[in-house]
């Protein structure tokens, strides 16, 4: 497969540093994820970054690369844990202060293309964009792993229609 | 009321006094204050009379969630007693149109209530004299995006009222005050940033001309803070941190700590790995209380971020501690760490109850903390010495808390390390008390306790800071302590430290306590019942089903017509009913910050919806 050269200097790919082993070509030399961080006077201040409303999604043209892919699933699943996401949605999210992801009750879709649009530019009610943090490549691994959480919604939503956003409370 | 105290004395063997109770002469200026008091109200929120601020508080209001500087939660109104409460009946209701957790306290100055909300923290003007028509609201919109950064359940703890205004905080960091009378804002200060992950939601206390707050986010690496602001204009008068150098603790001179590990130079600094004090924590998201004689204001701090401690190697002062400042500078005075280096997310943020006992032949001016360590801890306010600390929740990580050094003694194996699991570490996470804030009655000479029973296992892991997202590393997976019931209410002689009586509840008792001069306590449940209970015996006396679990702060007052009300918020949710309001997955144990797993039933026993009740004995007249 293809992978995302990362250079560890650039910390505007912060996520990417943090994880850069996940997105390498070889997961062998895996060490703890966090001991790459740099130093907390060089992050101090660095954020994952905002959130606005999301650009009107094409979710359809989005393909998974990685669908059904187990060991992207994997890497996918590392990532999510040492991106925080698993801070806010709990260790395999069972939801706390970002909601569940794996139960059928998506607020902005379960497609992968929705989830993939969820991921890349945050979403308004307190969903931190990563667009600035990771590469597609692992945004598409985050996804392939989000999709084994649960079964995929037995009919896609359409993500630009409020009238289904509604289904969560948070 | 004297009279009654004595009586009280008697009975349990200790001379106990409330801090805030009134001298004889007071006692008579008050009874005359009581025939003007509602023209003295219209003419308070016409005048700026900073002196009348001091003045206690009329019993006829709820002027702040605790209902006094002493914290007691105790209101001398005695309509409503141990005899005729099984009467009590729905007056009126009112619906928020929310569905999170209602954590709030409603306020009550003269004919009006004031109700204000979860995010989007709403402030709700309601008419007394007819039956809670709605006279305005104030919405302070917060920022959206705030709901992703609280960590625990979007609440708000309640407002509070002076000098014509009332104050409170909004989830994204915005301190606001509202003309009490037409609910237009008069000024709304931003004190954080959302994108850091820090959030507001406690209740602000007005001391004289200032307004404190403090800040939220101890799981999200936010450094703690309290701040106090001018009443007048919303300006910032002093800002204190509870991580960093001296200078920024506000610590100068004055600071004599009673104990030995609390002295030194920048320990705020020197007790932390290099720069890890920036991200750690301490955040002050409880109560604070104000003892006048001194001027001094008391607090306590958050847990420290991580909550791996191996990530924070040091004593991470001056988190979960407690702080005595001058309400005027905010310097330090003196401050006792509770938990040094803390290992469990015990939080200090607890209630200081201000009350003078009799220990031991001796009067002392004390103040009494349930600390979420387990522990009750009852401390010379002019000191800070721990005169006793005894536990009342089940616990198996703290053995005792050792009175030469100050320090808890953390039992063997009950240390979580990284990548180590660690099993029936009791109290758990949110301690054997959370919050939600007990009350003290002068008249029986005890403190009312709402409180967990609960036990975790957890996995430290390792985490990295990223601005706006949780700094935890800790896989926590909570369950019911031993007996399989998650929560105690209890009564606690803090003269004789031990308990006197114990209601045991299914869930957590996360709602708030009130005790009145009925000798009537009342409190809530996550499974949707309000309760009275006896305040001596601890026997039932009546209760009603609420819409929905009740974790709010109950109060009680007079109303325009001169009879006594009661007046609480259901509404689930908070840490402990995310699972509710929040949706969350109950097939993973570790939602919630693995509050789930302990609460895995409760969507059984209730659904999210806030209603304010308010109920009153039956007839027209007193
Ligand atoms: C700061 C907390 C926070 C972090 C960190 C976070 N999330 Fe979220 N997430 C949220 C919140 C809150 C929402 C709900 C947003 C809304 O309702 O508008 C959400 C929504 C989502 C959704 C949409 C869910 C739905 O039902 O449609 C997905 C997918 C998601 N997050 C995945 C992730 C992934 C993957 C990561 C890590 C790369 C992550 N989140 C990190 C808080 C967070």
């Amino acid at each position: 497969m293809r992978a995302f050269h990362i250079s560890c200097r650039d910390i505007s790919w912060l996520g990417a540093l943090i994880l850069g082993i996940a997105i390498a070509d070889s997961a062998a030399a895996a060490p703890a994820a966090t001991q790459q961080l740099p130093g907390s006077e060089q992050i101090m201040h660095q954020q994952v970054g905002g959130t606005h409303i999301p650009r009107p999604a094409t979710p359809d043209q989005l393909k998974n690369p990685y669908e059904g892919n187990a060991s992207a699933a994997a890497e996918g699943r590392s990532l999510f844990n040492a991106m925080n996401c698993s801070g806010c949605h709990a260790k395999d999210a069972g939801g706390g202060m970002g909601p569940p992801l794996g139960d059928k009750d998506w607020i902005y879709g379960g497609e992968p293309g929705q989830i993939y649009l969820s991921i890349l530019q945050g979403r308004p009610n307190g969903m931190p964009s990563f667009e600035k943090a990771l590469p597609p490549d692992a945004l598409w691994k985050l996804v392939t792993y989000i999709r084994t959480l649960g079964q995929s919604p037995s009919e896609p939503i359409d993500a630009s229609s409020p009238a289904k956003q509604t289904g969560k409370a948070h | 009321m004297h009279r009654n105290g004595a009586l009280a004395n008697r009975q349990y063997g200790t001379n106990v006094k409330k801090y805030a109770s009134l001298s004889q002469a007071e006692w008579i200026a008050m009874k005359l204050a009581n025939f003007v008091s509602r023209i003295a109200v219209s003419l308070l929120t016409v005048c700026a009379l900073p002196v009348a601020l001091a003045a206690p508080v009329k019993d006829s209001d709820w002027p702040m969630p605790a209902k006094d500087y002493a914290n007691t939660r105790f209101s001398r109104l005695n309509q409503i007693t141990t005899g005729n409460v099984k009467q009590l009946q729905l007056a009126w209701t009112f619906s928020t149109g929310l569905a999170t957790g209602h954590e709030a306290a409603p306020l009550v100055v003269g004919d009006t209530m004031y109700v204000v909300t979860p995010y989007p923290n709403y402030l709700y003007a309601l008419d007394l004299k007819s039956g809670g028509r709605l006279k305005w609201t104030y919405k302070p919109e917060p920022a959206r995006a705030a709901q992703g950064v609280a960590c625990c359940d979007v609440v708000n703890r309640g407002a509070a009222y002076a000098d014509g205004k009332i104050v409170f905080n909004a989830l994204d960091n915005h301190t606001v005050a509202v003309d009490a009378e037409t609910g237009k804002e008069i000024w709304k200060t931003k004190l954080g940033d959302i994108n850091l992950g820090q959030t507001m939601t406690m209740a602000p206390l007005i001391v004289k001309d200032k307004v404190i707050v403090g800040n939220s986010g101890g799981e999200m690496g936010v450094r703690g803070w309290v701040t106090a602001l001018n009443l007048k204009d919303g300006s910032k008068a002093w800002q204190a941190f509870s991580t960093g150098p001296d200078k920024d603790v506000l610590i100068g001179a004055d600071f004599k700590p009673y104990y030995e590990s609390d002295r030194g130079k920048d320990l705020g600094v020197k007790t932390w790995p290099p720069d890890k004090w920036q991200i750690g924590g301490g955040t002050v998201w409880g109560w604070i209380s104000y003892d006048p004689t001194t001027n001094l204001i008391f607090y306590g701090t958050a847990n420290p971020g991580p909550w791996n401690p191996d990530l924070r190697p040091g004593d991470n002062k001056w988190t979960s501690s407690v702080f005595a400042r001058d309400a005027d500078t905010g310097m330090a005075k003196w401050a006792v760490q509770y938990n040094p280096h803390d290992l469990h997310d015990y939080d200090g943020v607890n209630e200081h109850i201000l009350v003078d006992l009799t220990i031991q032949g001796k009067p002392r001016k004390v103040m009494l903390h349930p600390d979420r360590n387990g522990f009750l801890y009852v401390l010379d306010r002019t000191t800070g010495e721990i005169i006793s600390a005894n536990p009342f929740v089940y616990t198996t990580s703290i053995q005792k808390v050792d009175l030469k050094t100050g320090h808890p003694i953390v039992a063997p194996g009950k240390e979580p390390h990284t990548g180590i699991r660690v099993n029936d570490i009791c109290p758990a996470a949110p301690g054997g008390k959370d919050w939600q804030p007990s009350a003290f009655s002068p008249q029986t000479g005890l403190l009312y306790i709402p409180h967990n029973h609960l036990c975790m296992d957890v996995t430290s892991t390792e985490v990295g800071y990223i601005a706006g997202t949780p700094y935890v590393g800790m896989e926590v997976s909570m369950k019911k302590g031993p007996g399989d019931y998650g929560g105690v209410f209890s009564a606690w002689n803090p003269a004789t430290g031990k308990e006197v009586w114990a209601i045991k509840e299914h869930y957590p008792a996360w709602s708030g306590a009130l005790v009145t001069a009925g000798d009537v306590v009342f409190y809530g449940t996550m499974d949707r019942w309000f309760k009275a209970v006896d305040a001596k015996t601890g026997k039932e006396l009546w209760k009603f089903q609420a819409g929905s679990g009740v974790i709010g702060q109950p109060i009680t007052f007079q109303g325009p017509d001169g009879k006594q009300y009661i007046a609480v918020l259901s509404g689930v949710g908070g840490w402990a009913g995310a699972v509710v309001s929040g949706h969350l997955d109950t097939r993973i144990p570790y939602g919630a910050l693995g509050f789930v797993n302990a609460m895995k039933d409760l969507p059984n026993d209730t659904t999210p919806g806030g209603m304010l009740y308010v109920f009153a004995l039956p007839g027209n007249t007193p």
